[in-house]
């Protein structure tokens, strides 16, 4: 078969076989040799939670299956329809339409793991956590960046629970003295990177990243002049020399109180993450409360494939009585505007379903261009369905404001560096043309590309609308540091 | 249908159409008009070439059978009025007629007017039917070849990736004179759009002559415009007068990319597309085709575009039931109109010219039309 005709459920395949042969390795040098995996090293969680906690590992490896066989890419009812069209669907790449459902499940397995193990330092929970997220990356979350993104926040979520009271528990002194005791010792400890002395002022113009510790000399050298940057991919202790216990081989370093034992952090990693779980289960709701700014009588809204966040978007504008006219394309070769023009339709919203071949013909009456989310960008660039930037560059000639509906769980650390090819995934051209033409020795040797994404840059976006409210694509990057640690942003590889 | 279009013409069966003419008062037709009125409709001729030489060929036919009547007083007036306009109007009614045809109908009704008043009728057949077929080998075939030569010179020798849109006549002949006769080696990436999948015809005819291609949706154009693509050529169904072109929908969005990353867009066009109309943008003279054709999700045909036939076994589709939904519509659009900057070069088979230049060679095609009105009273 030809290299570039490689089917999904191949690689599935492919995948499922490699992932039982490292379960069978796995289980040998488990019984051959028996050093006790620490959770001091990312690489060993998976042995780790084998031999401590056989419960949590088997809903890992569930998890992974499902992750890797795609089940998470339509809500129940569609995946029942898909097994009863059978091969007529499989052609058609689902491509991660309940995404929030993945978001959700995966919560939901970090808090499964967290809650009842047997870690005992921060600095073992977030290895654990960095372990969880590799794990869940090779399992097919680089399609899903979501899944990336949520292990992430919680490690930000962790880190920022640790550093905020570094007590060590059971002692019985006085509270009060205890936190005057500790406010001195942070304050003397903690310096500005200007190197000022610490001021209301400054903390408060201060990046939190910005903000380092100094140590005691015998601890490391090049430790306490370690700056934090803000940019990606900082080489967070990559010169570590010590030989201090608890630095894992990727060599995150993290800061010394992390190593204490706290007993507190659990019920506050808990309580963080409940905090995620409901804003993943208000996401929509927030979302639409800003539907009524945005929509306004008599407009015509242009919008592209299918997306769940659009679509209850307009259902909500709907819902508040305004009336306007939808537009979508139809994105082929996935079609999914057809079934979006057809939700809408039943909803009551006056809908128009075109070819994405007359969007630049019929751009010059559209008012406004809602493009639906698969990954918000450090820059502000946004990856959507392929075929929407063909949509945002005729928008942008026609000066009509392209607006993004996404979740915040969309937000990845990461720059397009790759450009167009940034979270992008060329899936099987059967759907382009169908299978049987291959066979004609003449067009057997023509090339078929389809990719699933596409790369929009910041400039030519004008508003981003998300929980949290509305933003400029030139403020993304700032929202970044409120969710994510720096240390945290190189990709789960 | 959707009341922003409302103004434009819709698509029409054959059988009203048929009952309508009727009902007017011409003589019974002959088979030869509803004949190539059903190949209009049923899309199986397209492009402004093949519907302008296909009615120049039904025209002659038409003309050979024809004689004016013993009573008539000025043959060509009969001509006129019980030959060329029923026909023209009949064929219009089936599906809207293209620059392309009108212009040859405006140069056949010319050289009608023409003909000395005392000619004899076969003599004047034979006029008539020598003009038609030296504006189809001056204008169409000829203008064809010396496009091939312009647009040609500007392929370079090795290496280039040339994207086509669509199928365009003009277009595949440059690329295979190219390829076949002046041995140039470069890959050319076929870009297609629904519903008529017309690239797929330009997909065969290329991969048959050797030439290595790609082929991808209008979707996937983004992801590789600016990896590999070095020109981009494009047919055209008119040229307006303002430099913008009248071509395939899809064709502004291909242009579109193109200009923003920096690619020249040549346009190869003949002279005798060009029209003297004005638009600024896609809406204002277009045409609607079948809306089921929006419905019918069916990406794997091959072949001759084809639409949906009922005959052949259909898989479900989303919006198979869209009629029953009030407040779902259907669009389809046939054409759309580039700007005029997002054109480099307009080919044409007097040369390259910028897009800015087609108003001076229309004035210059049609020196007496334009010249009486210019000059009136001087001389």
């Amino acid at each position: 078969m030809p290299p570039f005709l490689a089917e999904r459920h191949h690689c599935h395949h492919i995948a499922l076989f490699t992932f039982h042969r490292s379960c069978q390795t796995t289980v040998t040098t488990m019984t051959s040799d028996n050093p006790p995996a620490n959770l001091d090293d990312p690489q060993n969680v998976r042995r780790w939670l084998q031999s401590n906690h056989p419960k949590q590992f088997a809903l890992l490896d569930n998890f992974e299956i499902e992750l890797r066989l795609g089940r998470f890419s339509s809500s129940r009812e569609g995946s029942v329809a898909a097994g009863a069209q059978g091969s007529s669907t499989s052609s058609r790449y689902q491509y991660g339409r309940d995404r929030r459902l993945v978001t959700t499940r995966t919560v939901e397995l970090l808090r499964a793991i967290i809650g009842p193990t047997r870690w005992k330092t921060a600095a073992q929970l977030l290895t654990l956590l960095r372990g969880l997220g590799n794990e869940l990356h090779a399992a097919g979350g680089y399609r899903e960046p979501a899944i990336g993104n949520v292990v992430r926040r919680i490690m930000y979520a962790v880190r920022d629970e640790a550093d905020r009271v570094s007590i060590p528990t059971s002692s019985g002194v006085d509270d009060m003295e205890k936190i005057d005791e500790l406010t001195e010792h942070v304050s003397s400890k903690l310096r500005v990177s200007a190197g000022k002395e610490l001021s209301l002022a400054s903390m408060l113009w201060a990046h939190p990243q910005h903000v380092t510790m100094k140590h005691s000399r015998q601890q490391s050298g090049d430790y306490s002049d370690r700056l934090r940057s803000d940019s990606m991919g900082s080489e967070s202790g990559g010169n570590a020399t010590s030989s201090i216990d608890g630095w894992d081989a990727n060599g995150a370093i993290y800061p010394p109180h992390f190593y204490s034992r706290r007993d507190d952090l659990r019920q506050s990693v808990m309580e963080a993450i409940q905090e995620m779980m409901s804003e993943l289960e208000d996401l929509h709701k927030n979302i639409n409360e800003q539907a009524t700014q945005h929509i306004h009588a008599g407009e015509i809204i242009l919008t592209y494939a299918l997306s769940k966040t659009v679509e209850l978007f307009l259902k909500a504008a709907a819902a508040k009585k305004r009336k306007f006219q939808v537009i979508v394309c139809e994105g082929a070769p996935h079609f999914g505007g057809h079934s979006m023009a057809k939700s809408l339709a039943e909803a009551g919203i006056d809908t128009t379903v075109i070819h994405d071949a007359a969007t630049f013909a019929i751009m010059a009456r559209v008012n406004k261009v809602l493009l639906p989310a698969h990954a918000v960008l450090a820059n502000g660039g946004l990856i959507a369905p392929s075929g929407s930037n063909m949509v945002a560059l005729a928008a942008k000639q026609n000066s009509v404001p392209v607006v993004t509906v996404a979740g915040m769980f969309k937000l990845c650390p990461m720059y397009p560096h790759e450009g167009q090819d940034t979270l992008n995934d060329l899936i099987s051209p059967s759907s382009v043309i169908d299978y049987s033409l291959m066979g004609d020795p003449v067009l057997s040797g023509v090339e078929l590309i389809n990719p699933v994404h596409d790369y929009i840059p910041p400039q030519l976006i004008d508003l981003y609308i998300t929980n949290i409210g509305g933003f400029q694509p030139s403020y993304i990057y700032r929202l970044l540091a409120e969710y994510y640690h720096s240390d945290d942003w190189e990709a789960f590889e | 249908m959707v009341s922003l279009f409302s103004h434009l013409p819709r698509p029409k069966i054959p059988t009203d159409v048929h009952h309508h003419l009727s009902s007017l008062s011409t003589p019974s037709l002959h088979p030869a008009i509803p004949t190539l009125g059903n190949l209009y409709s049923t899309h199986a001729l397209l492009g402004g070439n093949t519907r302008c030489r296909a009615m120049l060929q039904t025209f002659a036919l038409l003309l050979q059978s024809y004689s004016p009547p013993p009573t008539s007083r000025d043959y060509r007036h009969d001509l006129d009025h019980s030959l060329l306009k029923p026909s023209f109007q009949y064929w219009t009614m089936c599906r809207p007629h293209s620059v392309s045809m009108g212009n040859a109908f405006s140069f056949l009704k010319l050289a009608v007017a023409n003909l000395e008043r005392d000619l004899e009728w076969d003599v004047a057949r034979g006029i008539l039917l020598e003009s038609m077929e030296a504006y189809v080998t001056e204008r169409i075939d000829y203008a064809g070849k010396a496009i091939s030569r312009h647009a040609g010179s500007k392929i370079q020798e090795d290496g280039d990736v040339i994207l086509v849109f669509g199928r365009s006549e003009v277009v595949n002949r440059l690329l295979l004179d190219a390829a076949l006769v002046e041995k140039k080696v470069f890959r050319v990436i076929v870009v297609d759009s629904r519903p008529l999948l017309e690239g797929r015809d330009t997909l065969q005819i290329l991969s048959r002559a050797g030439i290595s291609c790609t082929y991808i949706l209008l979707n996937a154009l983004s992801y590789l415009m600016m990896r590999e693509v070095t020109k981009v050529f494009l047919g055209a169904s008119a040229l307006m007068s303002n430099g913008s072109v009248l071509s395939r929908v899809g064709t502004a969005c291909v242009a579109l990319l193109a200009q923003s990353n920096h690619i020249p867009v040549l346009v190869c066009c003949e002279t005798y597309k060009i029209c003297n109309r004005v638009q600024l943008e896609s809406i204002t003279g277009n045409e609607l085709g079948d809306a089921d054709d929006v419905a019918c999700t069916d990406c794997e045909r091959v072949g001759p575009s084809n639409r949906c036939s009922s005959d052949r076994e259909r898989k479900e589709e989303v919006l198979e039931d869209w009629k029953n939904q009030p407040n779902l519509k259907l669009l389809n659009l046939i054409y759309d109109l580039t700007p005029s900057d997002f054109v480099t070069g307009v080919v044409t088979e007097v040369g390259i010219l910028p897009p800015t230049s087609v108003a001076v060679l229309l004035r210059e095609m049609s020196p007496q039309e334009n010249n009486e009105s210019a000059f009136k009273g001087t001389d």
